[in-house]
């Protein structure tokens, strides 16, 4: 049996307030292999990720990195191979140049600086950054805070990513930027977002995930078009798969169905 | 200053002339001997300092700094030189010089050699300032042994000082926007609370950015790569500036150009 990249078996953690945020989640991701993981907000996404890498301990369950359980003692070696990419790339980029934020991780893992050099100026070659190497991180703009963001994790080789909303705050062209790179990785990812679009375009299989628990795991080109699965748990079908049956209904009445009509022939 | 006033600044630093791609190391140094010379003038000594002016001209010129960036935040600070020098005409009273019958008494002539001396210093570490981007000069201080702790409280100063601000002014324009015009009354207490929930999201931003930084391996040591080449330009550069500031200190230059010019009249 080969090991999985994530393995997460019943998962449950509960905020020091009360709030039960898992309730038992159980799924895999294979080695390379990208999954979505969407549902409404506090469906319990962010603490799947906080999970996974460390920053929380599990009530009850456990999860599984690359065949190594995150614990304390596992800690180190797990982020190792975990790439975390947060939702706010200002907290992700805490050093003051592109330069010294990407080669933070290699000089922690204890790189000198000779050799850490060729391999951040690499990584930001990688996705297209290379000539802001000196530039001020907050000098950046969004889509390339995010790629550097990326640069930042991918300069120490992990073997598993997770992202939290990475394409939020992009504009279109810098969202497809991200996409672009984000498909051309070989590590397994975990992407959780709201962007369903972007799911469809980087995941062949998603997980949905309301109050806790995973509701369903699957394709994503079936799952999403399944509106009445997906909307009682908050999420909409995404336009690209709405086209034949739920938009027609939808544009029923509405003043823009005249117009639909005319475009579509 | 305000905070573009500080941005306008912080951007110039980033150029790429010459003199921006000298070693920080260098150009701290030099400005320190600069400073040092400036001070060491003697105290009624006005026309001798006057040639000294080359060393912020030539680094404006060179490292295309807008002569009016410097100029305007030369003014702002002089209030300090005037309230250092206003007394000496006061106490030093003794006639010294004659120009055109007038008798000019050595406070004021003092007076003079404090404002010039001002000016020389504060538009040399202004230059400095404008033609080194902050994080180099933290490098370069870091290369001169400043303790770490003081350079990575610097480093993260500069990182998230902007994002505070900007984080303040959406606040205060949030407040802005609903109060309509209503301006008595309200002001303490929504200042009160304004700053209250800067302090709040900065407390949570700073708790991201740890995570953030644990996340890439962070141990409680920043480390920080080593990339400065002190060359021989950087060098030249030093021993250049301090030996023509000490000729101009040693050498009556200013005098003999007055001769000559007497001469020739």
């Amino acid at each position: 049996m080969t090991t999985a990249a994530i393995e997460v078996v019943d998962l449950a953690y509960s905020y020091p307030d009360g709030t039960e945020a898992l309730r038992g989640v159980s799924f895999s991701v294979a080695e390379g292999e990208a999954v979505g993981l969407v549902g409404p907000n506090g469906a319990g996404k962010s603490t799947i990720t906080w999970l996974l890498s460390g920053f929380l301990t599990p009530a009850r369950g456990r999860a599984v990195i690359e065949g190594r359980e995150v614990r304390k003692a596992t800690l180190a070696e797990v982020r190792r191979r975990l790439g975390v990419i947060f939702q706010n790339p200002d907290d992700q980029l805490f050093m003051p140049t592109l330069f010294d934020d990407v080669a933070f991780g290699l000089l922690n893992l204890g790189g000198d600086s000779a050799d850490v050099e060729p391999r951040v100026v690499a990584a930001l070659r990688r996705v297209g950054l290379e000539s802001e190497r000196n530039r001020f991180a907050g000098h950046l703009s969004a889509g390339q805070k995010r790629l550097a963001a990326l640069a930042a994790v991918l300069v120490v080789g992990p073997e598993v990513l997770v992202l939290d909303e990475p394409t939020s705050d992009l504009d279109p062209r810098a969202r497809r930027r991200f996409i672009e790179q984000t498909a051309a990785l070989s590590q397994a990812r975990l992407i959780a977002s709201h962007d369903l679009e972007m799911i469809l375009d980087l995941c062949p299989r998603v997980l949905l995930l309301d109050q806790g628990r995973v509701v369903a795991d699957g394709p994503s080109v079936e799952i999403l078009a399944d509106a009445s699965l997906i909307e009682p748990h908050g999420l909409e079908v995404p336009y690209s798969l709405r086209r034949d049956h739920k938009h027609r209904f939808r544009l029923h009445g509405t003043p823009h169905e005249a117009e639909h009509r005319k475009w579509e022939g | 200053m305000t905070i573009h006033s500080a941005r306008l600044l912080d951007q110039l630093g980033y150029g790429e002339t010459p003199i921006h791609r000298l070693d920080p190391r260098a150009k701290t140094l030099a400005t320190l001997g600069f400073i040092l010379i400036v001070v060491s003038f003697p105290k009624y000594d006005v026309a001798p300092l006057i040639p000294l002016a080359l060393y912020p001209l030539a680094f404006m010129i060179l490292g295309q700094i807008p002569p009016g960036v410097i100029l305007k935040r030369t003014l702002a600070v002089s209030p300090f030189a005037v309230l250092v020098g206003i007394f000496n005409p006061l106490f030093d009273t003794e006639p010294m010089v004659r120009i055109a019958g007038l008798s000019i008494s050595g406070g004021w002539v003092s007076f003079a050699s404090i404002l010039v001396r001002f000016v020389l210093t504060i538009s040399a570490a202004l230059a400095l300032v404008a033609t080194t981007s902050f994080p180099r000069i933290c490098q370069g201080l870091d290369a001169l042994k400043v303790p770490r702790a003081f350079i990575v409280q610097m480093l993260f100063l500069y990182r998230y000082l902007f994002v505070l601000v900007e984080e303040a002014l959406r606040l205060r324009r949030a407040r802005d926007l609903r109060r309509f015009g209503r301006r008595r009354g309200l002001r303490p207490r929504v200042a009160a609370s304004l700053i209250g929930v800067l302090f709040l999201r900065t407390y949570e931003r700073a708790e991201r950015v740890y995570l953030a930084m644990c996340a890439r391996g962070f141990d409680g040591h920043v480390r920080l790569a080593r990339r400065l080449r002190f060359g021989w330009r950087d060098a030249a550069f030093v021993t250049g500036t301090v030996a023509a500031c000490l000729i101009l200190r040693l050498v009556p230059v200013v005098h003999w150009l007055g001769r000559w010019g007497e001469s020739w009249l």
